[in-house]
């Protein structure tokens, strides 16, 4: 008999919105090995990682890890979560794993065991490193420097499946992990129990954003993933989603640069090669993907500093002559703030920014419509300062600007914006992607610390 | 009879996303290998377009890549602004295929989606 795994997707991001439970209670009737799930993302922004906050509200967080804890210890099989918290911090690991003592409490469970992996790496650990070795970008523009690192308030290592496997050797029931590659959460158990690497990995490729590999495109539904020496079989739960060889092949199109290869720490997954076929209604295989193992194993790092404080004020423009010269209008608002606060420099002590929706606020430089053809234009302005007061101060003053105007052909002289408040908001401080580079390590466990405890209610 | 047909009327999914913090990547998804293998055919959809279409150089278009085991079509284009950083107006990128949607495809015989 062919010897097989079988795991459960319920979400491609814990906590992001709430796991729809139906297709989730038809997905755990069946015989499962394993439970897995991803709470991370790094398209919400810098934000979460730089400030080390929460992507997602608690109640959601709790209510996911609820469901998939729930069923995870009833059956007495391992749950694994990646990067918890969204970000992978430090504090969202522990922050998950009060959850489940929570859970476990209220539950009255049977005592289980925690692993934690943390993924935060200390700034001065790259900043010796750098003493002597390069360390190349992945999608940064160049390699790491040590100004980049003074820029930089938080670095979390990307895992792959070694610091699970070794997780598992501990004898733990869960993992919850910091910042990890989403496909190796799905990926380590099988991994460990012997089928092959590529498999393992594509299993983990195609179950990391749960429904969204089926068709039609759903989210927050339950896959089934089971793997075998020879192939991996993906099944939709919801009664009305299937998954086709088109939606499964499909899938590897998702939120990447390369349908064909997708790299990983210790090697690439090469699916030039695999094929898919429909195996029942709703239910592909695949097989005959390759993993090409890396001659040096490398972790990406990702790394997020503080830029600026936020404010923002909100307005539109109805009247066509002040759009006809609305450009002409903000820069010269912008040489008036300028003259106005002569003691400070525009571009580093404020980023003064109009996005003129209507116009070009979503697309920029790339949209390919010049002349706006809007009756009305909204003008959000957005000031990134390095004190919240300038922030406030020059949103303020550019805001009373707009509101009395002067241009040409100009009839009204009461007012030149419709504004939807006249006070400042204050947005969240303002991040950017510092790190984005590929770190090599001796010991693919290197850069992440497991701790174990016991959680008994 | 060539006529041309609007990318849209054509493809069963255009759409944009971030491919990681630096890229935005688009997906021109097809319903069948026919209709797949005939706009592959027509040639129209090159980087020399991409450039066109969006007004960037070439150094911007990471990928332009002939998918064929999803029937796809998929671009990728290296932001001018990382995810989230000041400037950036689209954080998750999945409003940029815009001016892939009216793109002309030459189309003889019967017009699909007509």
């Amino acid at each position: 008999m062919t010897r097989s795994m079988t795991t459960l997707s319920a979400t491609g991001a814990l906590g992001h919105e709430p796991i729809h439970p139906g297709s989730f209670y038809e997905g755990i009737k069946r015989p499962l090995d394993f439970i897995g799930a991803d709470a991370g993302s790094g398209d919400s922004a810098p934000y979460f990682l730089g400030a080390d906050e929460p992507m997602n509200p608690y109640e959601w967080e709790e209510h996911d890890l609820q469901l998939l804890l729930l069923a995870a210890r009833e059956r007495k099989i391992p749950m694994i979560i990646g990067s918890a918290g969204g970000a992978g911090t430090n504090r969202g690991v522990d922050d998950y794993v009060s959850i489940l003592r929570t859970i476990a409490e209220r539950h009255r469970l049977e005592p289980f065991r925690v692993a934690k992996i943390y993924s935060e790496v200390p700034i001065d650990l790259l900043r010796e490193r750098l003493n002597s070795e390069r360390i190349e970008p992945l999608g940064a523009d160049g390699p790491l420097s040590l100004e980049t690192l003074d820029k930089t308030d938080r670095v979390v290592a990307m895992m792959g499946i070694e610091p699970y496997l070794a997780a598992f050797d501990l004898g733990v029931d869960v993992v919850i992990a910091g910042r990890s590659c989403d496909d190796a959460i799905y990926a380590s158990l099988p991994y460990r129990n012997g089928f092959p690497k590529a498999l393992c990995f594509h299993l983990g490729k195609t179950l990391e954003c749960a429904s969204l590999v089926g068709t039609p495109s759903m989210a927050k539904e339950t896959i089934i993933g089971t793997i075998t020496d020879q192939y991996v079989d993906l099944e939709a739960m919801h009664p009305a989603q299937r998954c086709t060889p088109e939606s499964v092949a499909g899938h590897s199109l998702y939120e990447r640069v390369h349908p064909y290869t997708q790299a990983y720490p210790g090697g690439v997954l090469d699916t030039y090669e695999t094929t898919y076929e429909q195996v029942s209604e709703r239910a592909t295989r695949l097989s005959g993907s390759r993993f090409i193992e890396d001659p040096v194993y490398k972790v990406k790092l990702e790394g997020a500093g503080l830029i600026g404080y936020r404010a923002l004020t909100i307005g539109a423009v109805r009247d066509p002559i002040a759009i006809q010269s609305l450009d002409w209008v903000l820069d010269s608002i912008r040489q008036r703030t300028g003259e106005q606060y002569s003691q400070l420099e525009a571009g580093v002590d404020y980023q003064l920014l109009f996005h003129q929706y209507g116009k070009n606020g979503v697309m920029r430089e790339l949209e390919p419509i010049r002349e706006s053809r809007a009756h009305e234009i909204c003008i959000v302005t957005e000031v990134v300062a390095r004190t919240q007061e300038i922030a406030d101060l020059i949103a303020r003053f550019t805001l009373y600007r707009l509101l009395f105007p002067t241009f040409a052909g100009q009839k009204a002289t009461a007012g030149g914006i419709a504004m939807l408040r006249d006070e400042v908001l204050q947005g969240q401080p303002s991040y950017r992607w510092t790190v984005d580079h590929l770190l090599p390590v001796k010991n693919p466990l290197d850069l992440f610390r497991i701790d174990v405890e016991e959680i008994a209610r | 009879m060539t006529t041309t047909v609007p990318l849209h009327r054509i493809a069963k999914t255009i759409r944009s996303k971030n491919a990681g913090a630096h890229y935005f990547t688009f997906d021109i998804i097809f319903d069948n290998r026919e209709t797949y293998e005939r706009v592959k055919k027509t040639g129209v959809i090159t980087r020399d377009l991409v450039r066109e279409l969006y007004g960037v150089g070439d150094e911007r278009i990471a990928e332009l890549v002939e998918y064929d085991k999803g029937n796809a079509i998929k671009i990728t284009l290296r932001r001018s602004v990382s995810s989230g950083d000041v400037g950036d107006t689209d954080l998750y990128g999945c409003q940029q295929y815009i001016p892939l949607l009216d793109i002309p495809i030459p189309w003889s015989e019967e017009t699909p989606g007509s």
